[in-house]
């Protein structure tokens, strides 16, 4: 028999779970879809965005909200750098080329974390406190619920800006016809960075948001990384409904596998989804027809 | 009114243009032209070079040497950007639509480098040109069938004001009668003073509405002249079945 307040707690922290999954997978399926890059160096852009939220405020006295749009605009020039200087010059080589250099931009900036920040764990006082939403048994905190709505109203804006806006639709045309966008005049390397610069604010936000919740350090970027990767495989390569289903549905299983059986298993579900999948559906949940819809 | 705004554009002139991809030679030294306002076919059998010819003027491709100008206007050096706002669109092989949008989406992309009020104005030409497209408007362009893509494809390609088309096998894989509608259209933006470049396996096609033509062999240029000559040319014939 199934305690409902167990469940409705595993629900809550599930959902808060696959926000900050949903943030991280839609930039790198945005990424993939456009650009053809598996961008693990999102990873490390998502690291930093909690750094810049933390010395933004522990350092600057930023206000927390303010220091969400600065982790976005810091983060997003990062992200435009590590295109201008990595993966443009090395995009005639193509292939694994581009992904053995996404892995050694996430190391080098691990690295360089490291050693400017040091190793140890740190953690953001929330601006909400400790206040927290009781529902029955049930918990989540002001802060989690925050973040929650967050990631709705990016998410919304992100759509809003690839529906209703000639950029983003010229980053939609570029992701399923990159010739066919060349043709109507679209220019490439201005469509390339705004994909870089937006799918790296989102990293950088998710961090940021996730630094009061999390305690975190230079190398929280590795395991983000890979499982939101897993989600983007899980739901189609560069299809944005599948990055925010898959995140959706993973986010959920991780926290219930988490309270129903023992949290220590909750690492194997996105892997563990993902292979599912791989063997029914070979392209992903939505994969297959065109990208970026 | 017509889609060109009544202006023709001026000559394409491509010299000696040579096209390589990696070490292998597409095309070796290619000289055409295309007059003002002019229809001009290139023919030439499967891997001649006619594809490789239209991605170099549009510069998705970068000729070795040779020059390709249009006018005033040294193509070789522009981005295919460039090349669209110059006036030249391109409606390429295998009609390469943005699948996931909708026609009305995928025509507004053809405007792309416009920023003019009469955007609107020409929609409800290509509307008038191709009129399922109308009512198809909403439908998402993967879901159309091949005739109604190739339309799409036209459409959008004039939905940048071209002042010279390069047409890509636009007749390829449709039934007869959606041929001669295709051909028809083709015809029409002909006699608004668009220049058209027009690669055609389908002689046919490329005799009912051609003035000159070229014919490619192996990436060189092995005849050219006023089209009623090429039909009579026995290597015309030789090289297509039934020609
Ligand atoms: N991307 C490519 N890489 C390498 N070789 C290519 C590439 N594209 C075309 N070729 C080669 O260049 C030559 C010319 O090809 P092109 O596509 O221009 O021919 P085509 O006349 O358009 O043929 P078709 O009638 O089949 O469309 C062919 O030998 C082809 O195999
Ligand atoms: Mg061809």
């Amino acid at each position: 028999m199934i305690e409902l307040d167990v469940l409705v707690q595993a629900l809550l922290l599930g959902l808060f779970n696959s926000s900050v999954y949903a943030l991280v997978a839609l930039g790198l399926t945005l990424i993939f879809g456009v650009m053809d890059i598996a961008d693990f160096a999102q990873g490390a852009l998502y690291m930093l965005g909690a750094y810049f939220a933390f010395y933004a405020s522990q350092l600057l006295g930023v206000p927390y909200f303010a220091s969400l749009g600065l982790a976005a605009l810091g983060v997003a020039a990062i992200g435009v750098l590590n295109y201008l200087l990595v993966y443009r010059p090395l995009h005639r080589v193509g292939g694994a080329t581009t992904f053995i250099a996404a892995l050694g931009i996430l190391l080098i900036l691990e690295n360089a974390a490291i050693f400017g920040f040091g190793a140890d764990f740190r953690l953001l006082p929330s601006p909400f406190g400790q206040q927290k939403l009781t529902l029955g048994g049930a918990v989540l905190t002001y802060h989690q619920l925050f973040t929650i709505g967050m990631t709705g109203v990016l998410l919304g804006a992100v759509w809003l800006f690839l529906r209703r806006t000639k950029m983003g639709k010229a980053l939609r045309a570029m992701s399923q016809n990159r010739d066919a966008a060349a043709l109507v005049g679209v220019e490439m390397h201005k469509v390339a960075i705004i994909t870089f610069a937006l799918a790296a604010a989102l990293a950088g936000i998710a961090g940021a948001l996730v630094s009061p919740t999390r305690a975190f350090n230079p190398t929280i970027g590795g395991i983000i990384i890979l499982k939101s990767f897993a989600i983007v495989i899980f739901g189609g390569m560069g299809s944005l409904k599948g990055a925010l289903v898959g995140a959706l549905i993973i986010g959920l299983a991780e926290t219930l596998v988490a309270a129903f059986t023992a949290a220590q298993y909750s690492d194997l579900v996105a892997f563990g989804l993902m292979i599912a999948i791989l063997l029914v559906r070979p392209q992903g949940l939505f994969g297959g027809g065109g990208r970026t819809a | 009114m017509t889609m060109t705004g009544g202006k023709r554009g001026p000559e394409l002139v491509l010299e000696g243009v040579s096209v390589y991809y990696g070490r292998v030679p597409a095309l070796q030294g290619i000289s055409l032209r295309v007059g003002p306002g002019e229809l001009v076919a290139l023919l030439g059998a499967n891997g001649a070079g006619k594809t490789t010819t239209l991605r170099a003027i549009s510069g998705l491709l970068r000729p070795r040497s040779g020059s390709i100008r249009f006018g005033e206007r040294d193509l070789g050096r522009l981005s295919p950007a460039a090349v669209v706002r110059a006036g030249i669109a391109h409606c390429p092989e295998g009609r390469q639509l943005f699948p996931e949008m909708t026609v009305l989406e995928n025509l507004e992309m053809g405007a792309f480098t416009r920023d003019d009020p009469e955007i609107a104005a020409d929609l409800d030409r290509v509307y008038a040109l191709f009129p399922r497209l109308r009512e198809r408007r909403h439908q998402r362009a993967g879901s159309l069938s091949g005739g109604e893509q190739q339309m799409l494809a036209i459409g959008r390609a004039l939905m940048s004001r071209p002042r010279l088309l390069l047409f890509d096998e636009p007749t390829m894989g449709l039934a007869p009668y959606l041929v001669d509608e295709v051909t028809e259209a083709i015809g029409q933006l002909h006699e608004q003073g668009i220049g058209v470049l027009l690669v055609e396996q389908n002689v046919h096609v490329a005799f009912a509405v051609a003035e000159r033509g070229y014919v490619l062999e192996n990436g060189r240029i092995v005849l050219e002249g006023p089209i009623e000559a090429l039909r009579e040319d026995e290597r015309v014939k030789r090289a297509y079945v039934g020609g």
